[in-house]
């Protein structure tokens, strides 16, 4: 089909975040953030569009920089379903240029969603649908008071989740207090798992692992640094119970085959933001596939990229949950409708061509504070 | 969207030209058949594949993807591929039918999602170029001299490059190989292809000779699955070492490939589907290697690996395997290389080819539903 890309537009507003924590050691996040709408337009008249921003990650103005100054101009004029050929290079330009990786990810989910729009179908079924509706896991937030922790667990509960991720915080003897804590209050029954945001040292770690597994943990998320690949290895050898990494950019498409090699990691996390986009992250769950590797998605910054690695989680022949970060409120925001998590734990594909999700422009431009 | 039907009309080839690719082939020509697949959708919308080619006859496969695949498909959404080709796999890992078959179907389900999308399906996939150069693969020829008469026939019809499929005895190999090279020059792009057919150190002896030549790459030396001589053979060599062209097992044979760097390239075939084709080409590029697609063996499935091919970043060539006549069958176009040596993107939707339907009325031998 010949169509071309006429236009690539940015709307920039900002909300209000409420405060929270994942860990006690990076300040937190809240306030006033800058977010953007991302519109790729076709002489087709058909458009695709994608929020950037993260409640609580930085870079909108890196990423908004990205695409007016560098690769707004790989875009304009080319055939949007040359998905393959955009990408690759997007991809290739990303460090020489120091690139945004949220733009790179934003451009891409623009461009499915203008591919599953000319096509008729939502962009799971474009890839290929492997399921029609996906298991959750509940994310709750870090707590400074242990006793909280057992409380939201009972709470999450009531939505039926397949499965209920912590952040205890770090620091060997709290976490270990409150997961066992919370596995008391939860019963033998509740899947649980541990994301420790990159807050041990290998010996604490495997330490805490072992803990894990006398409560019979379903994973250990995120325990080193990212970068420490070596120690993962020797983590993930030592430990029955699966060890996950992967929630920054530093695991992508280009590094995972240096944990693959190490056998670093029984779970790969990938998601559609840190990754690149849709097309990256698809790959991930690929190599995962080729290697008998678990892969798990993570959540993704903002509701378009939730919705987008929604699809991927519906196209993906391995099994993932799909991540629910709580309050629901922080991710939701930008589109007129959300993913809603059934009775019995699961999110529903989506029905409408492309993402399936609109932009809430009404709410936006109340706020809106550039153009580009 | 639901499939109401999956057809399999076996048809006749009876002038397939006589020729042989190797041991594994044996020699062949005259009599054979292919099969047309169809799927057919409560929309009206078909997918079409072929089964078969002119070494191995379409009765191989076919009763088994009509009694094994057939029931999985039957009132399923035909976009539900994922989920099919999950079930269709477990089918084929334990034997109860082939990955030629699970392929052939899901290759008429990527038919139907284009067809339904409006696209075709190297659009679908993501498009990465829309031209491709192609290169010309030789049979197997009793001479020398005619390897030497094609190779040079080929550079003066714009082919891009050539690839050997040489007699398999070593030193013969060498010699055929440096006749060719004199008779081409140093500047034209050439490849060897042994066919699965050396031990370890003929296999070596035959990749140093054809580095001195400046060979392009060197293409299955070894046994199949011969993953611990593969990683010595490849470590010791400069030129590009490329195995997995059968990759039995699908996507899960690569692994022992890459983990044991026992190739530099990966190869695959769109015989066993689009979909295992491109996620282990994916893989391959994950891992910095080119993943070159293998011919397809029917006119169909050519077709259908010129659209895998203009959506990789990381595979140079459209393999075209000579005599042409032994793989154009069932279709009204054949897919054409221009006169610089390139084969073009297909822009119908879906598979984008128009098959001979009267050709198939007219050599039907039955249907199988």
């Amino acid at each position: 089909m010949k169509i071309s890309i006429t236009n690539v537009d940015l709307v920039v507003f900002t909300r209000e975040i409420e405060r929270g924590a994942y860990s006690p050691r990076d300040g937190g996040f809240g306030g006033t953030r800058e977010f953007a709408v991302l519109t790729i337009g076709t002489d087709q008249g058909v458009e695709g569009h994608c929020l950037i921003g993260g409640y609580s990650t930085g870079g909108t103005r890196h990423a908004i920089d990205s695409i007016v100054n560098f690769l707004r101009r790989e875009l304009v004029g080319h055939n949007p379903l040359s998905r393959e050929a955009i990408w690759a290079r997007m991809w290739a330009l990303r460090r020489r240029r120091s690139l945004s990786t949220a733009a790179i990810a934003g451009i891409d989910v623009a461009l499915w969603d203008i591919a599953g729009k000319i096509a008729g179908l939502p962009i799971y079924q474009l890839i290929g649908a492997a399921r029609e509706k996906v298991k959750t896991c509940a994310t709750a937030m870090y707590w400074e008071e242990p006793g909280a922790y057992p409380e939201n667990v009972l709470a999450l509960k009531e939505g039926n989740y397949a499965l209920i991720k912590l952040f205890p915080g770090g620091g060997l003897e709290r976490d270990i207090g409150i997961c066992q804590a919370v596995r008391k209050a939860a019963g033998a029954d509740t899947k649980l798992a541990v994301d420790a945001v990159f807050a041990y040292g290998r010996s604490d770690a495997l330490r805490l692992g072992r803990a894990l597994e006398e409560l019979d943990f379903e994973w250990l998320e995120d325990a080193l640094v990212d970068t420490d690949i070596e120690g993962y290895r020797e983590l993930s050898r030592a430990l029955d119970i699966p060890v996950a990494a992967g929630d920054t950019e530093y695991l992508s498409l280009e590094t995972l085959p240096e944990y693959v090699l190490r056998n670093a990691v029984d779970i790969v996390r990938a998601d559609v933001a840190f990754k690149g986009g849709i097309t990256p992250t698809k790959r991930m769950a690929d190599i995962c596939d080729a290697f008998g590797l678990r892969c798990e998605l993570h959540h993704a910054t903002n509701a378009s990229m939730n919705i987008a690695t929604l699809h991927v989680a519906l196209a993906m022949k391995g099994d993932t949950h799909f991540e629910v970060m709580h309050p629901v409120s922080l991710h939701s925001y930008g589109l007129t409708d959300y993913f809603k998590v059934d009775r019995d734990g699961f999110v529903q594909a989506p029905e409408q061509p492309g993402l399936g999700f609109d932009i809430d422009w009404d709410r936006i431009r109340k706020t809106q504070t550039a153009q580009f | 969207m639901k499939i109401t039907d999956v057809t399999l009309t076996l048809f006749a080839w009876d002038d397939i030209p006589r020729a042989s690719y190797g041991k594994h082939t044996g020699v062949f020509g005259g009599s054979g058949s292919l099969g047309l697949l169809t799927i057919s959708t409560d929309e009206g919308i078909e997918g079409h594949s072929f089964l078969g080619s002119a070494y191995q006859p379409a009765e191989s496969d076919a009763g088994s993807l009509i009694k094994v695949l057939k029931p999985i498909l039957m009132g399923q959404d035909p976009l539900d591929r994922e989920r099919l080709g999950a079930a269709m796999h477990k089918r084929n890992q334990t034997l109860h039918t082939t990955s030629r078959a699970v392929g052939c179907v899901d290759i008429a389900l990527w038919d139907i999602a284009g067809k339904a999308a409006g696209l075709p399906v190297y659009q679908l996939l993501g498009a990465f170029r829309h031209k491709a150069p192609a290169y010309a693969a030789s049979p197997v020829f009793d001479t020398v001299q005619e390897y030497v008469d094609e190779a040079v026939s080929c550079k003066e019809n714009h082919w891009g490059a050539y690839k050997i499929h040489p007699p398999m005895l070593w030193k013969t190999d060498i010699e055929v190989c440096s006749a060719v090279r004199r008779a081409v020059g140093d500047d034209y792009t050439l490849m060897l292809d042994s066919m699965y057919g050396y031990n370890y150190m003929e296999a070596l002896r035959v990749g140093r000779a054809i580095e001195e030549m400046g060979y392009y790459w060197y293409e299955d030396p070894l046994a199949i699955q011969d993953v611990y001589n593969y990683a010595k053979l490849t470590e010791k060599l400069d030129i590009p070492v490329m195995a997995t062209e059968q990759a039995p097992g699908g996507l899960d044979a690569y692994a022992p490939f890459i983990m044991a760097r026992a190739t530099d390239y990966l190869r695959g075939n769109v015989r066993g589907g689009i979909t295992t084709l491109v996620r282990s080409a994916h893989v391959a590029e994950a891992f910095r290697m080119n993943y070159e697609v293998h011919h397809g063996g029917n006119s169909l499935l050519n077709v259908a690996s010129l659209h895998v091919v203009m959506a990789l970043r990381n595979c140079e060539y459209f393999e075209v395997l000579l005599p042409r006549t032994a793989h154009t069958w069932g279709l009204q176009v054949d897919i054409e290389i221009d006169r610089d040596g390139f084969v073009h993107a297909l822009r119908e939707p879906g598979l984008g080819a128009k098959i001979d339907v009267d050709l198939i009325r007219r050599k039907k031998i039955a249907v199988l539903a």
